[in-house]
């Protein structure tokens, strides 16, 4: 039985793999035309210009200071916009009255104010946190309210009996049993963090992948393109399986509860 | 001294003062979303050291009626008083899953700032008694039903109430184990004096746990039958309860009150 199911695995792998191959492979046959090549590059080139930017420090750094920025703006949304959600769930008063405005946030994304962060912070580096707080915190806000809310009436009524207060009510019951939500958010999270930091740095920056990104467009320049969204790829793998790691160990976060 | 926890449009319960009335329900309306009256005019009392079981069929408003007096809905119309601390044990289980069975007996000491030491000694203790002694650090979903209903139960005795309310808290329990239960917690009030009100469809099983029987029935739900159990405690013996005069008298009225 394990064998067959790490036998089907290991056909899945191949075939993704094949995919993979032949994809790039038509690609570098592609490009062998220099109108292809000046508008789609190609795989070698890629490669070249990872190599290339990458012992410059010049990816490494863009990278790191990226890195930061989403790092630093997933953790800080992420706990402000879990932190909001419960509160709403406290005040049933305060959901009545933040409903609407909550709707209209969720029409429209949020990075279509971005010019408004520049005002407000100005173009350095707390600009690029401050999209991505806000981006993630939305995310967060939304989830950890629809988790807090479509709890089992029957346990929260059972806590009443016990003499529960809100708050007690909050930590022994609503955020333990919302903690599948409030992982999920994180996973959603990773990408919304990233898109902020990047639109920020493409807006104005001197630094970071998507100013290197945006640079390397408007020269023209395809393979150092690709070269920077390997590193954003890195960046989403390392944090997703921060993510996934979280969830793996679900339990022990359970058992602080 | 009685503490009236729940009042609208008060009346004056006469010996509302006694010291050993645990719970008095007086002239109880309650309706469901204000709209139609589930329950219609209830009146009982409850002594320490004595069980008032409920009988009728389902959906007739018992429930509803212990969601009243546990505080869980608003009553319309009448006056529910509890004179001390209230214990509530639904028809569910609700163990929270990422607790272990140790950690959901505690929950309620934990809430109310108890002595958790303390409590988790005899909640061993009752464990073991219950035979769930190893499964004190078993999750909710590594028990049967059964177990899980007996750890809700433990719960709820560790949490020391005055006053029990227990909604069919035996239903997963096998025939035999829910007669065990049910003697256990005749002799838990009676050692305690506590005052319970216990809920069940099983009329053989409410002669042999009650004190005192209530028929609910109708629409609005009322009470249409109340009768006090003559019983020795040796009497409450499963084969010897179902040989006595009492038990067979009770079961035809309440059989003759069902059926109406």
């Amino acid at each position: 039985m394990a064998n067959t199911q790490s036998l089907s695995r290991l056909k899945t792998m191949v075939i993704a793999l094949s995919i993979g191959m032949f994809f790039l492979l038509s690609w570098q046959i592609f490009s062998l035309d220099l109108r292809t090549r000046f508008l789609f590059g190609s795989p070698m080139l890629t490669l070249q210009a990872l190599y290339a930017h990458s012992v410059t420090g010049e990816l490494p750094q863009s990278f790191l200071i990226t890195g930061l920025e989403v790092v630093l703006g997933f953790v800080a949304g992420s706990l402000l916009g879990s932190i909001l959600g419960f509160a709403l769930w406290i005040s049933s008063s305060a959901t009545k009255i933040a409903r609407p405005y909550l709707a209209l946030l969720d029409a429209v994304p949020v990075f279509v104010f971005a010019p408004l962060i520049i005002i407000w912070f100005g173009v350095g580096l707390p600009m690029k946190i401050a999209l991505v707080v806000i981006g993630t915190a939305l995310v967060s806000l939304a989830y950890s309210y629809e988790g807090s809310t479509s709890m089992d009436k029957d346990e929260i009524q059972m806590l009443r009996v016990f003499g529960a207060t809100k708050l007690q009510t909050l930590v022994k019951l609503i955020i333990p049993s919302s903690l599948s939500w409030l992982l999920a958010s994180l996973r959603m999270n990773v990408g919304v963090a990233i898109t902020g930091a990047v639109i920020g740095e493409y807006i104005s920056s001197n630094y970071g992948l998507g100013h290197f990104m945006f640079r390397a467009g408007s020269f023209y320049d395809i393979p150092s393109i690709f070269a920077g969204a390997v590193y954003l790829l890195v960046l989403s793998f390392l944090m997703r399986n921060i993510v996934a790691w979280l969830e793996g160990h679900k339990r022990i976060l359970l058992n602080l509860f | 001294m009685l503490l009236p926890t729940l009042r609208k449009n008060t009346n004056q319960v006469n010996d509302a003062t006694s010291d050993d009335c645990r719970l008095v329900l007086d002239d109880l309306r309650v309706g469901y979303d204000g709209s139609a009256t589930v329950v219609a005019g209830v009146s009982f009392r409850v002594k320490a050291g004595e069980i008032l079981v409920i009988l009728g069929k389902s959906g007739i408003g018992k429930t509803t009626l212990l969601n009243a007096i546990s505080g869980l809905i608003e009553i319309d119309r009448g006056l529910i008083a509890v004179n001390g601390r209230l214990a509530y044990v639904m028809q569910k289980d609700l163990l929270l899953p990422w607790r272990t069975s140790l950690k959901n007996v505690l929950l309620p000491i934990e809430i109310m700032g108890g002595d958790t030491t303390a409590a988790q000694v005899k909640a061993e203790g009752l464990l073991s008694q219950e035979g769930l002694g190893s499964a004190g650090d078993l999750y909710p979903k590594e028990l049967s039903g059964g177990m899980r209903q007996k750890v809700s139960f433990i719960r709820m005795q560790v949490s020391d109430p005055d006053i029990a309310l227990l909604d069919e808290p035996f239903s997963a329990l096998d025939y035999v184990s829910r007669l065990r239960h049910g003697k256990r917690l005749r002799e838990w009030a009676l050692m305690n004096q506590k005052a319970v009100v216990y809920v069940t469809h099983d009329v053989e099983e409410a002669i042999g746990l009650g004190d005192r029987l209530l028929v609910l029935g109708d629409s609005p739900c009322r009470i249409l039958l109340e009768t006090k159990v003559d019983l020795q405690e040796s009497q409450r013996d499963p084969v010897v309860l179902r040989e006595s005069q009492e038990f067979q008298r009770k079961f035809s009225l309440i059989w003759q009150t069902l059926k109406a």
